[in-house]
């Protein structure tokens, strides 16, 4: 944090930032956002419900059905799901950012295995309530979402899915999935409320209570990435290998599914794909498009640290070349929420200011 | 407590010179005079061109009186109550506090949080200025701390107490010196996962009040549940013991919850009702509340917002509006208030440093 902060004081004492001087024309300014939102959010939303919506059909089988064939195709919609919503994850803003939506939807980091108790408890005592999806609202966040739902499908004792006796698991974990669809239909619909968040970012003015200015509307576009490298970084990749040098495969996101890196690769993706759908790079003045540039040679980069990286995470983590390539993730990660926090943000002329970064 | 050069003592010329070739050109005869002959009155940490951390001593009118290198950035710093002692702490996850001795502007020396501990910026001395106490994060427990450090001897660690939550950040000691109200933001972090909040759907700011012979909890404040989400984080007393306290939202900011309020000295939580297009303004995000006794007044500052609101206690209407990009820092000075900017504005002037959050005013 402190060299970032470095850039940015630095570059704030030069007068190189100032509040409400954008560098571009405030129409070339909002069309990335209305882009972005047409270009990929919107398709995004509707493949994540989509893809939930089919994991809570898999489910059904399985409880249905209980066999090997209905628990594998259970696991893969569950694996479907979990990749279409690491590609929305990171809007963390409107629809996802109301109603503790997110953490209903991902409890995590669980530092403390909160969600592993509780998933436990309901098992081991039987919970009736947990089999009803209208419950689970109401319940804490860590019995709602993915991380419950994972371990239902692949934690221990999850194989006797596939023969008789294991309804009341199966049906917790039915009703999971179908909370998790109702997450993310309505989730969908307010995407694609023609009054709804989309309008609202992609139009701002003294009369938008959300965004009153052309500045936040723009500050929104490129704070989101730079806080999504942030996330990956820290949530995702340090906390697995962390600074003593002994790698914690089990601190892993998603590491009974081995979906660690397939997730992180998905995120990435998605994060490419935003920024190319909205043409950002073209409404950077000439003499700045390198950083356009740059940020396509880090996906690049990245890309290939991640195409080396598809295997479960105790693999990776057992192999030097690879736990090499995670740390070059590591800093490719620090180098695109630069990119996109820093020197974006200053080429577009947006106030970055020293005491308002990073609260406290 | 260790002196933070790694090589041990260091001279003060040596020391001025690690701030850098700007900080001797840049004073000016004036400045020189003011380094010998002027009090300091005010003390902000600060951001320098050549990327150096530190803390400045600051005159009346703003005039930089001496600067300090810190190790890393700092955010609050108190005086002790003969003002002759600063310690600046760490901002969060830091761990160090730099103590200076202001009368003979020697080398700043630093002390640590212990094993499993971060500071979260804020200390208040006791009454007798004795005692230093410390907002901590036990953070492998997940609980807030108030360390308890000896000024007389090295500022040693002889204990702690419970600051009654999780992320304690700013603290204020009560009129009658034996209780203290624990400003707990309620967020949950872990170094090892940099800033994230790892509790942000459970969080439960409240105000703590705690019994400093005993440090028992005697009482809690908590806010409404719709706004649980409001992170209380710092604090500002008025003289017969109402603490104003302000927050900054960690859920949807165009919610528009209540980003203020007052605990009174019989304990009455009162949030502060401001005008919908003035909530507006702040960001969800108050960065310093300070309150000013002779002019009965308490300015909020919002870096996010660029904005600083000025409130009358009494009415608890909006007195007046500073429009000021980046601005936080903030002390009551006359009838007014003296701000600052992380664009390097300070009492209206560009200067060439990035000021840091919080100004403490040295007791007369």
């Amino acid at each position: 944090m402190r060299s970032f902060a470095i850039i940015l004081a630095a570059a704030t004492l030069l007068g190189v930032n100032s509040a409400h001087a954008l560098t571009v024309s405030d129409e070339a300014a909002v069309e990335p956002v209305r882009n972005v939102v047409a270009g990929f959010i919107q398709p995004a939303f509707e493949r994540f419900d989509e893809s939930a919506e089919l994991a809570g059909v898999a489910v059904n089988s399985l409880c249905e059905e209980p066999a090997k064939r209905t628990l594998e195709s259970a696991r893969q919609a569950f694996r479907d799901s979990a990749l279409a919503f690491a590609r929305i994850e990171f809007l963390r803003t409107g629809p996802l950012a109301r109603d503790n939506r997110l953490e209903r939807l991902l409890f995590w980091p669980d530092r403390r295995g909160i969600a592993l108790r509780q998933v436990q408890a309901a098992i081991a005592t039987g919970d009736e309530s947990v089999t009803d999806a209208a419950n689970l609202p109401a319940k804490s966040v860590a019995l709602q979402g993915y991380t419950a739902l994972e371990y239902l499908l692949f934690g221990t004792g999850s194989d006797k899915l596939a023969g008789a006796g294991s309804s009341h698991r199966c049906g917790f974990a039915a009703a999971v999935a179908e909370n998790i669809h109702a997450i993310a239909k309505a989730l969908d619909a307010e995407w694609h409320d023609k009054n709804g968040y989309a309008a609202v970012w992609s139009a701002p003015g003294p009369d938008n209570e959300t965004f009153r200015s052309v500045e936040e509307t723009v500050g929104e576009l490129v704070s989101l990435p730079s806080e999504a490298f942030e996330i990956i970084r820290d949530q995702r990749l340090k906390p697995i290998l962390p600074d003593d040098g002994k790698p914690k495969p089990k601190l892993a996101l998603f590491w009974r599914s081995g979906l660690t890196m397939a997730f992180t690769q998905s995120s990435f993706e998605a994060l490419r794909t935003y920024f190319e759908a909205s043409g950002l790079a073209g409404v950077l003045p000439e003499d700045e498009r390198w950083q356009a540039r740059s940020i396509e040679f880090e996906f690049n980069n990245a890309g290939d640290a991640l195409s080396r990286l598809q295997m479960p995470i105790e693999d990776v983590l057992a192999n030097e070349d690879r736990v090499s390539d995670l740390k070059y993730l590591m800093i490719l990660s620090q180098s695109l929420q630069r990119l996109f926090g820093e020197q974006i943000t200053a080429t577009l002329g947006l106030s970055v200011g020293f005491s308002s970064l990073d609260g406290d | 407590m260790q002196l933070f050069s790694p090589t041990g003592l260091i001279e003060r010329r040596t020391l001025l010179r690690a701030a850098g070739g700007a900080f001797l050109a840049g004073l000016a005869p004036r400045a020189a005079e003011a380094l010998t002959e002027t009090d300091a009155v005010f003390a902000s940490a600060y951001f320098d061109r050549e990327g150096q951390y530190g803390v400045a001593l600051l005159t009346e009118c703003g005039e930089i009186v001496h600067r300090y290198v810190l190790p890393e950035r700092g955010h609050d710093a108190v005086f002790d109550p003969t003002g002759r002692t600063l310690v600046v702490f760490a901002r969060r996850p830091g761990t160090f506090a730099a103590v200076i001795d202001t009368a003979n502007a020697a080398t700043p020396v630093v002390f640590h949080a212990p094993e499993g501990r971060h500071f979260y910026g804020h200390g208040r001395f006791s009454a007798d200025g004795r005692l230093l106490y410390v907002t901590e994060n036990d953070y492998d427990n997940a609980r807030g701390a108030i360390g308890i450090y000896d000024a007389t001897d090295g500022f040693r660690r002889i204990g702690e107490f419970s600051s009654g939550g999780i992320g304690p950040h700013d603290m204020t000691i009560l009129p009658g010196a034996r209780t203290m109200l624990i400003a707990n933001g309620g967020l949950e972090t872990h170094p090892d996962y940099g800033r994230t909040i790892l509790n942000l759907a459970t969080m439960k700011p409240n105000l703590a009040l705690v019994d400093l012979r005993d440090g028992s909890i005697m009482a809690t404040h908590e806010l409404p549940h719709e706004m649980h989400k409001l992170s209380i984080r710092h604090l500002s007393m008025t003289a017969d013991g109402t603490v104003w306290f302000a927050c900054q939202d960690q859920g949807d900011i165009h919610e528009l919850f209540p980003l203020a309020g007052s605990v009174s000295p019989q304990g009455e939580l009162a949030l502060l009702d401001i005008p919908e297009e003035d909530l507006r303004r702040l960001h969800g995000y108050i960065g310093s509340v300070v309150v000013n006794e002779r002019a009965g007044s308490v300015v909020f500052t919002s870096p996010q917002g660029n904005v600083a609101y000025e409130i009358d206690r009494e009415s608890r209407a909006v007195r007046a509006r500073h429009d000021l990009v980046d601005v936080c820092g903030a002390a009551a000075r006359g009838d007014g208030f003296f701000l600052s900017t992380g664009q390097g504005m300070l009492d209206g002037r560009q200067t060439s440093l990035a000021w840091d959050n919080h100004i403490v005013r040295r007791p007369a």
